[in-house]
């Protein structure tokens, strides 16, 4: 009897520790941050991009707590996942891949109290807002890389969907690779789906069977497509992440990444301070912005690294590659003369410019 | 910067070699020894061969084994030489088309070869025909290595209705 008596009152004394100590280191911090993703964050790509940004907020503001999750699917899962952090105390969420939105929605509708950003969709309400970073134009600067560092004048590009903001980088990619190279070519090959490793393999290859001396890519992670490369003597345009330049120690060039800690930055100080305002926040190339060009590889020369860097700072300021006329690769005019395609046309790209060798649908 | 290998062709990692004499081995296994005349025994009538004095268990158990043996030099090929990453879900479906595979080839090995070929050649080539400029939509290009097997299947199918081992997902609990 005694020691029944003595193991419960234990039970309640640990289960006040576990109720009521938590409560009080609680108070010290400020906000707790909770991040779904897609995939792994090692990934070198998309996911890592977003672990990043968010690991350097947690770490320059103050009281700040992240909360993450890998491999969550698109689907109701998700919602547990994001349920879960809430009753960990997350007061800000962030679902960072495309098929999260609904399942957020739907946890936002439950949630008033608790705000959420959500990356590369559509759908808003009073706590639930949406952002992306513009890469279309980006990728012009890329082009002037590839176009300059080719000898073959052949570029690969691997897509995993050929959706129009994929479209549109792959046809900035080809502007700006003509620009200084009047030969380039792009042949772009499409995987059938954002993350299907293996077919990023047989794409890579394929690409450089076909004489590619530079493959670029738009899929979740570029590591399969630049390691490929790599290991084949070819040189890599990297995408998603700065940090998949680790992967290609001779063959890289340069490449787009994410640089989302500004915009987190200023949503979680929005959050701490009471003023959370859902927007639709779309940001691109420059200072403070959301997309990045990563350092040279060892082996570019001084010169090109000037026009890069020149033409660079021309897109972030206020050059629109998109401007007519553009024909497509049919021979169709498809940007008038006089016309430009601003930020809001970017998903609408069904046509490839002229020099690009492949088909949309 | 240095010229880019023109093709993959004969540079091929250890696994890839070993592949086609792997699944001779089995098939020399399983009609030519008799560890593999028990298997297809148990595989057909798992009751007649514990008859017979054979422990139908363990011959599953054994089949088993070597089954996962070789799937799991699949996976670790898939990640470590092929694509040189890991993510999550990575295999996309591939073992679902392996049990089809396995259909197709009416569970022989040397079949299962060919249909390899036929099923994984397929899915390389539609990516090797975008890359060389085919004008034709990358959605049905996509579509080749599902439409390939059902025309081979077609044509080359026979009769499937006597192929697979009588029991074949039926479990066998020793003697009542």
């Amino acid at each position: 009897m005694r020691k029944i008596l003595g193991c419960m009152s234990l039970a309640l004394v640990l289960a006040v520790f576990m109720i009521v100590v938590p409560g009080f280191t609680a108070n010290a911090q400020k906000l707790v941050i909770g991040a779904i993703y897609v995939g792994s964050v090692n990934d070198y790509g998309y996911n890592r991009s977003f672990h990043d940004a968010l690991t350097q907020v947690a770490g320059t503001l103050p009281g700040v707590k992240l909360l993450e999750a890998e491999n969550v699917p698109e689907s109701a899962e998700a919602e547990r996942v994001m349920e879960g952090m809430i009753q960990q105390g997350a007061k800000l969420i962030f679902p960072t891949s495309f098929g999260h939105q609904e399942p957020a929605f739907n946890v936002a509708k439950r949630h008033p109290d608790v705000y959420f950003y959500h990356a590369g969709g559509w759908m808003m309400s009073a706590n639930f807002g949406n952002y992306f970073g513009n890469t279309q134009t980006a990728w012009y600067p890329m082009g002037v890389a590839a176009g300059k560092m080719t000898k073959s004048n052949k570029l690969g590009f691997v897509i995993g969907i050929p959706i129009g903001f994929a479209v549109g980088n792959v046809n900035a990619f080809e502007l700006g690779a003509r620009s200084v190279n009047p030969k380039a070519q792009t042949v772009v090959v499409v995987t059938g789906g954002w993350s299907d490793k293996a077919k990023e393999a047989a794409a890579a290859n394929a690409l450089l069977d076909q004489g590619c001396d530079v493959v670029a890519m738009h899929v979740d992670s570029p590591a399969t497509v630049i390691q490929t490369a790599e290991a084949r003597g070819a040189m890599s345009i990297g995408f998603q992440s700065v940090e998949a330049r680790a992967l290609a120690p001779k063959g890289w060039i340069t490449g787009l990444g994410f640089t989302w800690a500004p915009f987190f930055t200023d949503v979680a100080k929005s959050v701490m301070a009471g003023t959370f305002k859902a927007q639709s926040v779309h940001w691109g190339l420059g200072p403070g912005g959301m997309v990045a060009i990563a350092p040279f590889g060892s082996s570019v020369p001084a010169d090109v690294r000037k026009l890069v860097t020149a033409s660079a700072d021309k897109v972030a300021k206020d050059f629109n590659p998109f401007t007519g006329p553009i024909v497509d690769n049919t021979g169709v005019v498809q940007i008038k003369a006089g016309e430009s395609w601003g930020g809001d046309k970017m998903g609408n790209f069904k046509w490839y410019v002229e020099g690009v060798i492949g088909k949309v649908q | 910067m240095p010229w880019v290998k023109s093709t993959t062709l004969f540079n091929y990692d250890l696994l890839i070699w070993i592949v086609v004499p792997v699944a001779v081995l089995v098939w020399w296994l399983l009609f030519g020894t008799k560890w593999g005349l028990g298997v297809r025994a148990v595989g057909e009538s798992p009751a007649a061969a514990f008859a017979s004095g054979r422990n139908a268990s363990a011959v599953q158990f054994q089949a088993l084994f070597a089954g996962g043996l070789l799937g799991g030099l699949a996976g670790a090929h898939l990640s470590l030489s092929l694509t040189l990453t890991w993510a999550e879900g990575m295999t996309a479906g591939r073992g679902f088309i392996a049990i089809a595979l396995v259909i197709f080839s009416k569970w022989h090995p040397l079949r299962a070869i060919a249909g390899a070929l036929v099923f994984g050649g397929a899915e390389a080539l539609q990516l090797q025909l975008q890359a060389r400029g085919a004008d034709i939509s990358p959605f049905l290009l996509d579509m080749l290595p599902y439409v390939l097997t059902i025309l081979v299947l077609l044509a080359w199918g026979g009769s499937r209705r006597h192929a697979a081992p009588a029991g074949l997902g039926r479990t066998f609990y020793g003697t009542e």
